[in-house]
């Protein structure tokens, strides 16, 4: 188990010359190989939590280490390369490429990895979509593929440039039961596999696969 | 990010999505309409340049002798001698008659005055010298009845004509009483054709024959005359250079004669011609630039969430705005392609099916490269431009607010 995040920050938005604080003196770590829930209201700063792990938003106070690197200190390019090595994002409404097939989706990301060479990439792709179950739906566009099969493509995605942090917006929001089993099914079996896997989530079905489960609420973390 | 991967991707796009077929609709009608529009100014132009330069009755006018030269022709063509610029003149009688054919009265030949200043300047075969006579130059394509303008199977060669020659027969009609009748007699001439012309060159008819001036005088004088009132003489008169044609104008009018061009560019008419074609190209590039911007703004509204994921995925926006622009330059050169094609086609099938109809060289007809380029120029800078200032747009929102359509 290595520590792959740690956050000691503060956030605050500015609304109409208020102040108005999201985080103040949040400090949270994450380690490889466990699988992490985040869970609170609507609005209690889930989403923003997650973009700021994400490094989508770099407008906070305090210092964010990811693998020991101070990102708070990057610039945008090498926050962008980070994110391309580091981080696989899952989202909510999947986010597919509906012009692309599922190979060429899972392909994406690679496009901006000069690590993964090009004759790599659809070898690589398949062997995620096959991982993943998807083995006879490499040639399918989005529209052809149920929610289920849709949101494991995005999985196969994140996982394309094998990074070490999966964070999850609400993986499961648009699925039914049994696919929302399936996902969070996935989503452990690569914590168990050594990534770091962070899911902000609704459902209180994720409690069942989280090793820790974080709530938040006012702006502090109550594990 | 490899060029190769953007260009393949966004070939991927385009062929796979259908919505594009809107843009590429937009701009091909932009550009046939640009590189239309700047085609017929350029056609307009160049028809106007050759004219200058090859039509004879832009630098020819007609006068008419004032009352007090009536029984005095001679004088009257003397005032016209010592006009400077002044290198041809005759009766304006003589400029221009048309005789039936011996073998078919319904068959005509036109006959002009050919001197060394008439004649046209490219003649296959011998020229008409001022002693000559019984000679003629013919069109190198003689049709005999241009009546039947549209029937493109009754032109002859002109090496017939080289061979057999041209023979009319024209009924001489005199006056009895005041009244014009057929005298019972003809005028019968053979020509022997001594060189071939082209009549597009001179804007000539297909039927019109240079015959030399003391022939065109015979025949006028024999078989015409008694057709035409004893008026006051008219003079066709040729200046040396159309630079000149304004002056030589003035001085006959100074002169007491009433004078007139024997042919005019209408430049009224071509200066509307010419408002309009800019109007139309002003529109047209107006029209692609606002459809272009509206079209790129929707395409790109539907794409915000995809645009969010690149740069989730660390796209940068130089990567996500060199996709959109690949993808869009390659439905520009699609549409430039196709316009060309169709352009093209279109002076193939003038030229095949309509060649022998249009009285007009093939260098006033063939299109302009520089209507080409601008018309192509404007169809890929457009996008350039719009999908550049869009993206500046895009470009300040985050991956989330994209992601959320924000």
């Amino acid at each position: 188990m290595k520590e792959v995040i740690n956050l000691n920050i503060e956030k605050s938005y500015i609304l109409k010359h208020k102040i108005i604080p999201v985080f103040k003196d949040l400090k949270l770590s994450f380690e490889s190989g466990k699988f992490y829930a985040i869970m609170g209201h609507s609005g209690c700063g889930k989403s923003t939590l997650i973009n700021i792990m994400g490094l989508l938003d770099n407008e906070f106070k305090g210092e964010y280490f990811l693998n020991e690197k101070n990102v708070s200190k990057l610039s945008n390019k090498e926050l962008a390369n980070l994110r391309n090595k580091e981080i696989g994002f899952i989202f909510q409404e999947f986010l597919l490429d509906k012009y692309l097939k599922a190979y060429e989706n899972v392909i994406f990301p690679m496009l901006v990895n000069k690590d993964i060479l090009p004759k790599e990439r659809k070898k690589r792709a398949l062997e995620l979509l096959n991982m993943l179950g998807l083995e006879d739906r490499v040639n399918h566009f989005p529209k052809e593929l149920s929610g289920g099969e849709q949101q494991r493509v995005a999985i196969a995605r994140a996982l394309a440039n094998n990074p070490n942090i999966i964070l999850a917006d609400e993986p499961t929001g648009d699925l039914d039961e049994e696919n929302e089993t399936k996902i969070f099914n996935i989503l452990k079996e690569l914590s168990k596999k050594g990534k770091c896997v962070i899911v902000v989530s609704h459902s209180n079905e994720v409690k069942k696969y989280a090793d820790i489960v974080y709530k938040l609420q006012d702006g502090k973390i109550m594990e | 990010m490899r060029f190769k991967d953007i260009l393949y991707y966004s070939l991927l796009k385009v062929k796979r999505n259908k919505k594009n077929i809107f843009l590429f609709i937009i701009l091909l009608i932009g550009c046939l309409t640009i590189t239309g529009a700047l085609t017929y100014k350029s056609f307009i132009s160049k028809n106007i340049e050759y004219m200058l330069t090859k039509d004879l009755s832009l630098r020819s006018l007609g006068a008419m002798a004032a009352i007090e030269y009536e029984g005095r022709e001679k004088d009257f063509y003397n005032e016209i001698k010592n006009v400077e610029h002044v290198v041809e003149f005759y009766n304006k009688s003589y400029y221009f008659l048309s005789a039936p054919l011996s073998n078919d009265e319904n068959k005509t030949v036109s006959f002009k005055y050919g001197t060394p200043n008439t004649l046209p300047k490219k003649i296959i075969g011998k020229i008409i010298n001022s002693n000559d006579t019984g000679v003629a130059v013919c069109p190198v394509k003689f049709k005999d009845n241009v009546k039947d303008y549209y029937e493109t199977d009754n032109f002859i060669d002109g090496k017939e004509l080289l061979k057999n020659g041209i023979s009319i027969n024209v009924p001489i009609k005199e006056k009895i009483d005041g009244k014009l009748t057929f005298s019972g007699k003809y005028y019968q001439k053979k020509y022997n054709v001594i060189g071939l012309y082209d009549p597009l060159e001179t804007y000539d008819n297909y039927n019109t024959c240079y015959i030399s001036a003391s022939d065109i005088e015979d025949l006028y004088e024999t078989a015409y005359k008694a057709g035409n009132g004893n008026d006051l003489p008219i003079a066709h008169i040729i200046v040396d250079d159309l630079k000149n044609v304004d002056n030589v104008m003035q001085t006959l009018t100074d002169k007491g004669f009433s004078t007139f061009y024997q042919g005019v560019i209408n430049y009224d008419h071509i200066n509307e011609v010419n408002q309009i074609c800019n109007i139309i190209i002003i529109i047209s590039c107006i029209g692609i630039f606002i459809l272009t911007i509206l079209y790129i703004k929707k395409i790109n509204n539907d794409n915000l969430q995809n645009m969010g994921i690149q740069k989730a995925y660390g796209y940068s926006n130089g990567n996500i705005q060199n996709f959109s622009m690949c993808e869009l330059l390659i439905i520009s050169f699609i549409s430039i392609f196709i316009s060309f094609i169709l352009i093209e086609s279109c002076y193939l099938i003038i030229r095949i099916f309509f060649e022998d109809y249009i009285n007009l060289k093939d260098e006033i007809i063939t299109h302009s490269m520089l209507s080409y380029w601008f018309g192509f120029l404007i169809i890929l800078v457009v996008p350039i431009i719009t999908n550049s200032l869009l993206n500046l747009f895009y470009n300040k929102k985050n991956a989330i607010n994209l992601i959320r359509k924000k």
